[in-house]
């Protein structure tokens, strides 16, 4: 299968693809991007969480052949110009990270929510978060990062 | 493997024609688990996300016409005030990652008994669009689902909308899980007030083969109603009439045990969860005199 | 400058920002070109006869490189047994099955291709003959040998005993309780599933894995191929998680490294999650029955335990796991007479290993279920009971019954701290008030006192070298390999206290044999413990070796040296030398193997709930941790452990657990199923500690990795018990809406 798509603003293409492959493994295998995490494979923990023409999703619940002539983002391209984006500096700060590999999706999805809501409140940090597992953290940190976040939020 | 990608509807019913055997895939929250796993290899996928009017909404006839692969997401944030208790269970399905993709077409196709979606499709009386190139037909919801994750969609058929009245009055839903988030229901009960018709409708979730209807509950409730005057006088309902429609929608389902919950608790939380979603109807009901 | 210490500073993680961005490397983000993806078939019963795997319609699969079952593979060695547990021969776990299945998951067969997709296929087109047995789940029943796993061999494999029959003082005390507690079986989840590349180079092969103890993954892998260490090199990347269960030779890396080994060919295997549950070892799992004794004050007077561990279909490091349990019973109480007896018994279930805890948990809910039930009994107050029997904080170091060693303590204080910060008196007066006029659900107020044993079996050692560099910089190497828990930050601070220099001068190097040779891992919370203290100590021997070499250099007596911020000058003048130019005229560096007691870092939580009348919902309103690890190195690092372990114990009380049918069919196989707590559980958690220093380490801590889950689940369950007006029938691990329901409904 060929696939034509946009990751992270750049045009990719991909060869020999399997048309059952998920775009999880097309990102992973075929492109080099490793920064999404394969964790379930269900859709249950949210490692693996990309924009997909602007929604945030799972991408090992997406069909590569889904996100043909789409545009992805994934953890790779949030940061700009090299420089961490402020909501991974809000996580490195609040010490939300330990073992880090939940962070990429976690980092994605916080992303997401502060795009559509810049000062959300707890309840619903809780619920835009909701589908992505920490084992490590406890949750505390990642609710204090995305809390300063908003913060900041608040004073732009 | 073939995954065939129509970007009109007259393609998909044409591809899914000739192929009878493909499997549609909109959302992918099942399916994509079901390859990720090999659990299933099909032939032919017809991916239906390109199909611009599944993805949409419309009035049609006073009702709402919901294309069968408008997400939860959408549901919430376009049709919590045409479809209440749709718009309330579609935020318990999942999370936002699940939520922006799964349909509520998929969780008709899938046709599992604890879909979210489906009890207040039931309590509502969702009718449902299936077509083919050779026609259309509209199924009402209880009939569509015969079993678990079985369903009457004939091999050339693809499920095109959901047809649900707009709410004329309150609408609830509510789930018991074993955690507060990402909770596969151990049982869920809907409930839809229409005040103009003097009717009531339920929707039982996981407590059965299929979603089901605590008829004896709502008949039980309308007479209530109508004796005592309160769709009019909108009085306070007594604590016996909330008790015993509980009581008869507890009954009403027909649960197993299983690793989730057993059979009996299925039972009475289904008799609390009918209880507190009529309350909080009511209250809602007599709030906005 | 006055002297320069990080110890108590929260310093950002090093490995940060490479992980926010996605940059950094775990195990199945390693591009090795011409790599096999391997796929391993595993048997869908939990016990049977298994007559023949037929390999030919997978061999014949376009693009299967190839399938091997354990007849194919006749030199495939046999699963090591870990360090410590006793597993008898007869007993021994072989990497793919052989004759005989014991638990369903386990591994039959293999399936190697040029990606993972093809090679899932294959393996779907392996067929395993095999005639089902009898399965038994439940270590009680197995215990009895009416179904063998390794007949003539019984179930039972070892029996470990805690002084001696308690019986007389039993028959003759004022009050005896009686429970029977099921520690129920967790899986330990990392979000990161386990996964090994191996790379051979000739002789030589290259081990990627994720793991918590490299140098002895390498040692066990040697020994199993009957090749030198030399010629295996391990290194671990980033790991994402590990709980414990990252600490073995698997089954899986023995066929993959033999495979690669065999074909001259990398290969590797990244286990998908429902292999994480089936296959991959479990934690918990035990039957405890209980009997504690006391006056009619509460003081107590004799403790029996019956504790049968379930360690799944093959002894390994469960064996020992369940003898920590016994190890640990009598907890920080004073319990003049106590007998425990540990039985470890195999069962048709995945075997069981170290899961954060490993052991103390199960002990600690035991005894503090147990004692709430005295208290019940007594009509005392719980938080009363506790403080009269806590062993005094002028006893220590305090010889246990069961012969552990406390190194120090004053629990007493913790659990003040803990029933302050939890509004305790409070929170009973509004139990009182909901109790007499009926108004509100049930309130309940639980403790958890615990005590933590840290540092891994006594006299461990644990490996760390500091190298100064010619240009001034400082390298520690390490052995405690980390899974997540900031072991660079921390251990440089260490280093860099302990040498007076800016912290941003030492790095740390771990998790590569090739740099660091020797060493132990990462777990029973020992890495600073006992590698924080071994790298103090190397820089301490290399700052007396560079002292000894100023004076020389600068022809003074030491006496005349000030040291500063890597500098030596003669007092009063201007002459000096750095350690980087010490380190220029010859090597400079100084290692450690430093092997402290273990440390018995404790605490007391106290939890309040709510209960759902109705439905038996269950809402943790508070949970207050008073944690004492000693002196705190990264009070950030520490909290983090903390709350972590904290999220995981709320996990064990309330929502996880693995279940097999009667077959032995696992019926939890993903997340959907296993529900891990998520952010929407997070309580209002307070947290607070008391300091109490290790005596016999150079920094006073202890560990800290994993008071959480120990202190947790009893906190929590002691307050749902205590909501219920002390009636716990059937209020087993985990506590679910719907056991608290029956037990409402029966009372209602």
């Amino acid at each position: 299968m060929h696939l034509q798509l946009t990751v992270n603003g750049n045009p990719r293409e991909v060869d020999g693809a399997w048309e059952g492959e998920s775009l999880l493994y097309v990102l992973r295998e075929r492109l080099g991007l490793p920064g999404s995490k394969n964790a379930c494979e269900q859709g249950e923990c949210g490692s693996c969480s990309v924009y997909l023409d602007g929604v945030l999703v799972c991408s090992c619940l997406v069909l590569a052949a889904q996100a043909a002539g789409r545009d992805v983002v994934t953890v790779e391209g949030l940061a700009e110009n090299g420089e961490l984006h402020p909501i991974q500096k809000d996580f490195v700060e609040a010490g939300a990270v330990q073992c880090g590999f939940c962070t990429p999706g976690l980092i994605v999805a916080t992303h997401e929510l502060l795009a559509r809501n810049p000062r959300p409140t707890d309840p619903e940090i809780r619920e835009a978060l909701a589908g992505n597992l920490c084992r490590c953290t406890g949750y505390e940190k990642i609710l204090d990062a995305v809390r300063a976040a908003a913060v900041r939020n608040s004073r732009a | 493997m073939e995954v065939l990608q129509p970007t009109s509807w007259g393609e998909a019913l044409a591809a899914k024609e000739e192929h009878p055997g493909a499997v549609p895939l909109a959302g992918g929250t099942d399916l994509l688990v079901e390859l990720n796993f090999d659990r299933r290899r099909p032939e032919t996928i017809i991916d239906l996300t390109r199909v611009a009017e599944l993805n949409e909404w419309s009035h049609v006839n006073g009702g709402v016409r919901l294309g069968a692969g408008v997400d939860y997401t959408r549901v919430i944030a376009e049709l919590a005030s045409e479809l209440p208790g749709l718009a309330i269970a579609s935020r318990t399905v999942g999370s936002p990652q699940i939520r922006n993709r799964g349909t509520v077409g998929g969780n008709l196709g899938t046709s599992s008994p604890a879909g979210d979606a489906l009890p207040p499709l039931v309590a509502s009386g969702a009718r449902i669009e299936l077509a083919a190139t050779s026609g259309t037909r509209v199924v009402p919801v209880e009939e569509f689902c015969i079993a678990p994750k079985r369903n009457v969609l004939a091999p050339d058929e693809l499920i095109a909308a959901i047809h649900m009245p707009v709410a004329t009055g309150p609408q609830q839903f509510s789930k018991i899980g074993t955690r507060n988030a990402m909770v596969i229901a151990v049982a869920s009960f809907a409930l839809t007030l229409d005040p103009p018709a003097r009717s009531v409708g339920t929707g039982i979730g996981s407590a059965g083969p299929v979603p089901l209807r605590a008829t004896e509950a709502e008949r039980f409730l309308e007479g209530v109603l109508d004796e005592e005057g309160l769709w009019d006088s909108r009085g306070q309902l007594s604590e016996g009439a909330v008790a015993r429609f509980g009581q008869l929608a507890s009954e009403a389902s027909r649960p197993i045990d299983d690793v989730r919950g057993s059979a009996a608790y299925r039972r009475h939380s289904l008799g609390v969860m009918a209880g507190r979603t009529l309350a909080w109807a009511w209250d809602e009901y007599r709030g906005t005199l | 400058m006055g002297h320069r210490s990080y110890v108590g500073q929260s310093p950002p993680r090093r490995e940060d920002p490479g992980l926010v961005a996605g940059a950094h490397r775990y195990v199945a983000d390693i591009v090795v070109p011409g790599c096999l993806d391997a796929v391993f078939v595993r048997s869908f019963e939990a016990h049977g006869l298994l007559n023949a795997v037929d390999l030919a319609a997978a061999q014949s699969m376009e693009g299967i490189v190839g399938a091997y079952s354990a007849g194919e593979l006749p030199d495939l060695p046999v699963t090591p047994a870990p360090p410590r547990a006793e597993v008898p021969p007869e007993m021994s776990w072989p990497a793919l099955a052989r004759d005989r299945v014991r638990f369903a998951g386990q591994p039959i067969a293999v399936v190697l291709a040029a990606d993972r997709y093809t090679a899932e296929d294959g393996a779907e087109l392996v067929f395993a003959d095999i005639d089902p047995l009898e399965a038994v789940i439940d270590p009680g029943p197995a215990a009895s040998d009416e179904v063998m796993l390794f007949e003539p061999r019984s179930n039972v494999v070892s029996v470990r005993e805690f002084g001696a029959p308690v019986d007389d003082v039993m028959d003759s005390a004022p009050v005896v309780v009686e429970t029977i507690i099921r520690n129920e079986r967790l899986c330990p989840t990392s979000i990161e599933t386990r996964g090994i590349v191996v790379v051979p180079d000739g002789d030589d092969i290259t081990v990627h894995v994720s793991h918590q103890a490299p140098q002895r993954l390498r040692q066990s892998l040697a020994r199993s191929f009957g090749i030198e260490a030399e010629l295996v090199r391990v290194i671990v990347p980033h790991v994402g998680g590990a709980f414990g269960a990252k600490s073995q030779t698997y089954p899986e890396y023995i066929v993959i490294a033999h495979l690669a080994r065999k074909l001259g060919r990398p290969v590797r295997w990244i286990e998908d999650r429902r292999e994480a549950f089936a296959g991959a070892t479990h934690g918990r799992g035990q039957t405890q029955r209980l009997r504690l004794a006391a006056d009619r004050e509460g003081n107590l007077l004799a403790l029996e335990a019956l504790v049968d561990a379930d360690i799944g279909a093959y002894p390994h490091t469960g064996e020992f796991i369940a003898a920590n349990t016994g190890w640990m019973l009598s907890g920080p109480y004073t319990i003049p007479h106590l007998h425990v007896r540990v039985r470890a018994v195999v069962t048709n279930t995945t075997p069981t290993a170290a899961y954060r805890g490993a052991g103390r948990p199960e002990a600690a809910y035991a005894l503090e279920r147990a004692l709430d039930r005295l208290a019940h009994r007594l009509g005392a107050d719980p938080a009363e009971l506790r403080l009269r029997n806590f062993i005094d904080r002028n006893e220590f170091p305090y010889r246990s019954p069961t012969g552990a060693v406390y190194d120090s303590g004053d629990h007493a204080a913790a659990l003040r701290l803990a029933l302050e910060r939890a509004g305790y008196d409070d929170a009973r007066a509004e139990q009182r008030r909901r109790r007499t006029t009926g108004d509100g659900n049930p309130l309940g107020i639980g403790i958890g006192s615990y005590i933590e044993r840290s540092g891994g079996q006594e006299g461990s050692t644990e490996f760390g070298s500091v190298t100064i560099e010619p240009d001034g910089t400082v390298v520690a190497r390490s052995g405690a390999t980390p899974q997540g828990q900031g072991h660079a930050t921390a251990f440089a601070q260490v280093v860099a206290s302990a040498l007076e220099v800016e912290l941003d001068r030492v790095s740390v190097i771990q998790g590569d044999t090739d740099e660091v040779p020797v060493g132990v891992g990462t777990f029973g919370s020992r890495s600073m413990q006992v590698g924080g203290s071994s790298l103090h100590h190397a820089a301490h021997d290399a700052l007396e070796e560079a002292r000894l070499r100023a004076s020389a250099h600068l022809e003074v007596a030491e006496a005349d040296l000030r040291y500063d911020d890597g500098r030596f000058t003669v007092v009063g003048t201007d002459r000096s030398v750095t350690l980087g130019q010490l380190a220029t005229e010859r090597a400079l560096s100084a290692q450690a193997e430093f092997g402290p007691p273990q440390a018995f870092p404790f605490g007391t939580y106290v939890a309040v709930v709510e209960l759902d009348r109705d439905t038996g919902d269950i809402s943790l309103e508070k949970l207050v941790a008073v944690d004492d690890c000693g002196i705190v190195i990264n009070p950030k690092l520490v909290e983090g452990q903390s709350v972590g372990s904290i999220i995981q114990g709320i996990g064990q009380a309330l929502y996880e657990q693995v279940v097999f049918d009667e077959y032995g069919q696992p019926l939890m196989s993903s997340l959907m199923d296993y529900s891990l707590p998520t952010v929407a559980e997070l309580p209002e958690l307070v947290l607070d500690q008391t300091v109490t220093p290790n005596p016999n380490v150079p920094l006073g801590n202890k560990g800290a990795g994993e008071a959480g889950c120990i202190g947790t689940p009893p906190a929590i369950v002691n307050a749902i018990v205590d909501a219920l007006g002390g009636r716990d029938e059937g209020i087993d691990l985990p506590v679910t809406p719907e056991k608290v329901w029956l037990v409402l409904s029966r009372s209602d």
